[in-house]
């Protein structure tokens, strides 16, 4: 039978939310699941917060409703708390630690809450949650800009996607430039092992029915 | 989608292709699968994808693609390709449709030959624009037939056939999207590609195209006679379905995104067997028949529309003379809000309530919910960094504090430069609509405003509405400063090409108008232009213009940001970035650079106390050096700059 699964990617303008979502769509369409994506953009250059919904299997609006989103991926920390409220309880939330401080912060008009503040907050809302610096392995991996791909491993790495990792691989093989690729895909993988590898328990069955 | 994939797929000729597409790049599959040979818009999001992806595949179609000077311009353009009988399509945001609307109103009475289609892209809310008004009244005023898709492959299918249906009624059609449909992405079914008539032909008639006095009066009647042949061909469409079951005590009438919302809450709130649907898909002529037998076969009816209650007060007209028939619900009636974006959220709950349905909430999830979004700090919107904007209105700022705090009145206009007035510059008053900053200025000084009075503009929004009232502004003397802030592109739309530019929407290299010229040829008497990234510069010739006794120009110009990174990326170089010294930052006490300047790359570093750039955001422009009297920003030089 086939489910449904909401995945919510968030991040700041020019993190490569949109990348990251279309990477998803592509290799749905390619393994024949239908798949809406609701990108929020138009500032993407200019700093300020992005939001890229997908919707796998059977939906009418490209928009996830608040609370149902099934993974919520943060490519940017105090993004996460904004739209955890898509997050369902208990949902997969994937966080890079990295911040990048809004303007409001850097001319003190606002304060950013510690990492330690951002997880205790979210685990009151879900105990599968996994805050790493993804931009480090990106670093490692030859290009702090694919911090997005990172990421999209650790989404893979919970084993919640409707598709195999092969089919991801080929997707990023098709999108991504050629001189490109090979940070991308180590990213990729340092972002897959990493959640494999602190994976507390097994996937929740709630979102694992497709 | 990388992009020469999006293009192979807007020239795939293989019809029963699937592919993942938005709902904007569907459209211009449409075009394409039309055969429209004409395609013209002025940038607005959310409509702005359409033309761009034209763009990158017209010369190999022959298409003649064109972002106009404006609205009204691109829909006359498009238009007299209508007339001489080939397909063309115009596209445009919500509020580009006031520009236009002169056209739009006139041409329903001359009709056209060939399709024409007007895309808009309508912003519920108003999140990208000054305003969220409804197109749908447009079609109405101007009573031309519009359709309405709610999702990529709808788009593609109701486009195409507004082609046709252009033809057949020999009327232009609407298409409009709304926000989240327009920036939807879904899986879409190609359909062949038409071989549409390639070359025009001017058949002169002045009976139908010298449009006034009794012309316009009897093609008034003959436009009334065409949306009567409209209303007849609704019943062959096969659009606005109705799924209505005997013993549906509920009915919802929804178009456009907001059908979207209102099928899932159905789904999920397992309403299924309850509820019936009208889905309109002609938001003019609306499909009266159908509205009338939702009407008179259930109980309650709710309007789900965006954003006002057009089709609630014409069900509402229809109920007259029914003998028996639903209690209507929607905006009127308080059961959907009257304003703003409609959410799931807000149908569900509407929907729940008029169905009995308790929608249950966990207290503690609540809870925790209010909590983190207690926790959680704003992030707005700012100019990028290496921004010449921000030169210009630091020089701008700089000139104000010299005057006394707020005393240069500060017009605004539509663009980045709006971006000034958020903090930390804070130096833009107002914002109305494309091209308003000059004749406003103008006018506060015929009001006898006892304050230097500047009128800031970009470049692609001067040449779009800012001449015309420059002209007006020297005609009647208006002493005023016009500060044209040109960053050579349309930005913040995405770096669409404007006449300034030299480049067309294909590409390709053409007549580079010049604003100076244009300016000079005006009759402006006091004009100079500066480096946007020279602070000094651009504060002197605003002051010298402020003392010139009539109308002034200051051209403070500078390569957008973001055009400087994309040449560098393609040169594979990267920008040298700047350093600050922390032994020489003076720390939380000054923060001249963060509290008053705000570059995005100048950053606090809380361990030091100190300001610090971040190397990868910084752009290499050096404006910040001028910004910090203590000299501790310097550029690296020789071997240090190489890492």
């Amino acid at each position: 039978m086939i489910g449904n699964l909401n995945v919510a990617v968030v991040g700041v303008g020019g993190q490569g939310n949109v990348l990251l979502s279309r990477i998803l769509g592509e290799t749905a369409l390619k393994v024949g699941i239908k798949v809406r994506i609701s990108d929020t953009f138009g500032a993407a250059q200019r700093g300020a917060a992005v939001l890229s919904l997908v919707r796998f299997g059977s939906s009418y609006s490209p928009v996830i409703p608040l609370g149902k989103a099934d993974a919520l991926v943060a490519l940017e920390p105090s993004e996460a708390l904004r739209q955890s409220r898509f997050l369902r309880p208990n949902g997969y939330a994937l966080i890079n630690t990295r911040r990048i401080l809004p303007v409001e912060v850097l001319t003190g008009k606002a304060a950013y809450p510690s990492t330690d503040k951002i997880s205790g907050l979210l685990s009151a809302l879900t105990s599968n949650l996994y805050m790493f610096d993804a931009a480090k392995l990106a670093e490692q991996a030859g290009d702090s800009r694919t911090t997005n791909m990172v990421m999209l491993g650790a989404l893979d790495g919970c084993d919640c996607l409707p598709f195999e990792t092969e089919a991801i691989k080929e997707t990023i093989m098709d999108l991504v430039p050629e001189k490109m690729l090979d940070s991308n895909l180590k990213s990729f993988e340092l972002g897959r092992s990493y959640l494999q590898n602190h994976r507390k328990m097994e996937p929740d069955l709630g979102i694992a029915l497709l | 989608m990388a992009k020469s994939s999006l293009e192979q797929m807007l020239l795939s000729p293989d019809a029963g292709q699937s592919a993942l597409l938005m709902t904007n790049h569907a459209i211009a599959r449409a075009a394409i699968e039309a055969g429209a040979r004409i395609v013209t818009g002025y940038p607005g999001t959310p409509s702005s994808e359409i033309i761009e992806s034209i763009g990158s595949v017209a010369d190999s179609l022959g298409i003649h693609v064109e972002w106009a000077v404006n609205e009204k311009v691109a829909l006359e353009v498009a238009s007299a390709g209508a007339i001489a009988g080939i397909r063309a399509m115009t596209v445009m945001k919500h509020v580009g449709l006031n520009v236009a609307s002169d056209i739009l109103m006139v041409l329903g009475l001359s009709g056209v030959n060939g399709g024409m289609v007007i895309v808009v892209g309508d912003d519920p809310g108003g999140w990208v624009s000054q305003n969220e008004q409804d197109s749908r009244l447009y079609a109405r005023m101007a009573d031309v037939p519009m359709f309405e898709p709610s999702n990529p492959q709808e788009a593609l299918r109701m486009t195409v056939q507004a082609f046709e249906v252009s033809e057949r009624v020999q009327l232009p059609v609407i298409v409009r999207t709304t926000l989240k449909v327009s920036h939807g992405s879904g899986i879409v079914t190609f359909g062949p590609i038409a071989n549409s008539k390639k070359r025009g032909e001017y058949v002169k008639d002045v009976n139908r195209y010298y449009v006034a006095d009794v012309v316009a009066q009897s093609r008034h009647e003959w436009q009334h006679q065409q949306m009567k042949k409209m209303r007849s061909l609704l019943r062959s469409l096969k659009l606005n379905p109705l799924t209505l079951k005997k013993g549906q005590s509920i009915g919802i009438v929804s178009s456009g995104g907001a059908y979207n919302f209102a099928a899932e809450s159905i789904r999920n709130l397992d309403l299924q067997d309850r509820v019936a649907m009208l889905k309109v898909e002609t938001s003019h002529p609306l499909p009266d028949d159908k509205m009338r037998r939702i009407l008179t076969k259930t109980r309650e009816v709710l309007v789900v529309e965006e954003t006002e209650p057009v089709m609630e007060d014409h069900l509402r007209m229809l109920t007259y003379g029914l003998k028996r028939h639903a209690v209507i619900h929607g905006k009127r009636t308080g059961a959907l809000p009257g304003t703003n974006e409609l959410t799931y959220e807000i149908v569900a709950s509407s929907l729940a309530k008029l169905a009995g349905i308790h929608i249950r909430r966990n207290k503690k999830e609540t809870e925790v919910r209010a909590a983190i979004a207690d926790a959680v700090p704003p992030r707005g919107w700012t100019l990028c960094a290496g921004c010449p904007h921000i030169g210009t209105f630091y020089a701008l700022k700089r000139l104000t504090k010299k005057t006394g705090k707020g005393k240069i009145a500060n017009l605004g206009d539509i663009g980045c430069i709006g971006l000034a007035a958020l903090p930390p510059l804070e130096n833009v008053d107002t914002s109305f609509c494309m091209g308003s900053s000059i004749a406003q200025a103008a006018g506060l000084a015929y009001a006898g405003v006892d304050m230097p009075i500047v009128a800031s503009i970009g470049d692609s929004t001067f040449f779009h509405s800012g001449i015309a009232p420059l002209i007006d502004a020297v005609a009647n003397d208006a002493h005023i400063c016009v500060l044209i802030c040109d960053n050579e592109t349309t930005a913040m739309t995405g770096h669409q090409p404007h006449p300034g530019t030299g480049i067309t929407a294909s590409g390709k290299s053409t007549k580079k108008i010049r604003i100076e010229d244009v300016v000079r040829a005006v009759g402006v008497e006091f004009l100079e232009i500066t480096d946007a990234f020279n602070v000094t510069e651009t504060y002197r010739a605003i002051e010298r213009a402020l003392k010139h006794p009539g109308p002034s120009v200051v051209i403070a110009r500078g390569p957008c940001a973001e055009l400087t990174r994309r040449q560098a990326r393609r040169l594979g170089t990267k920008p040298r970035a700047y350093v600050i010294h922390s032994e020489k930052c003076k720390g939380y006490d000054c923060r001249v650079c963060l509290r008053e300047f705000g570059c995005p790359a100048i950053l606090w570093d809380n361990d030091l106390q100190k300001a610090t750039i971040d190397s990868t955001l910084c752009n290499g422009c050096g404006l910040c050096t001028q910004v910090c009297v203590f000299q501790a920003i310097t550029q690296p030089v020789g071997a240090d700059a190489l890492q």
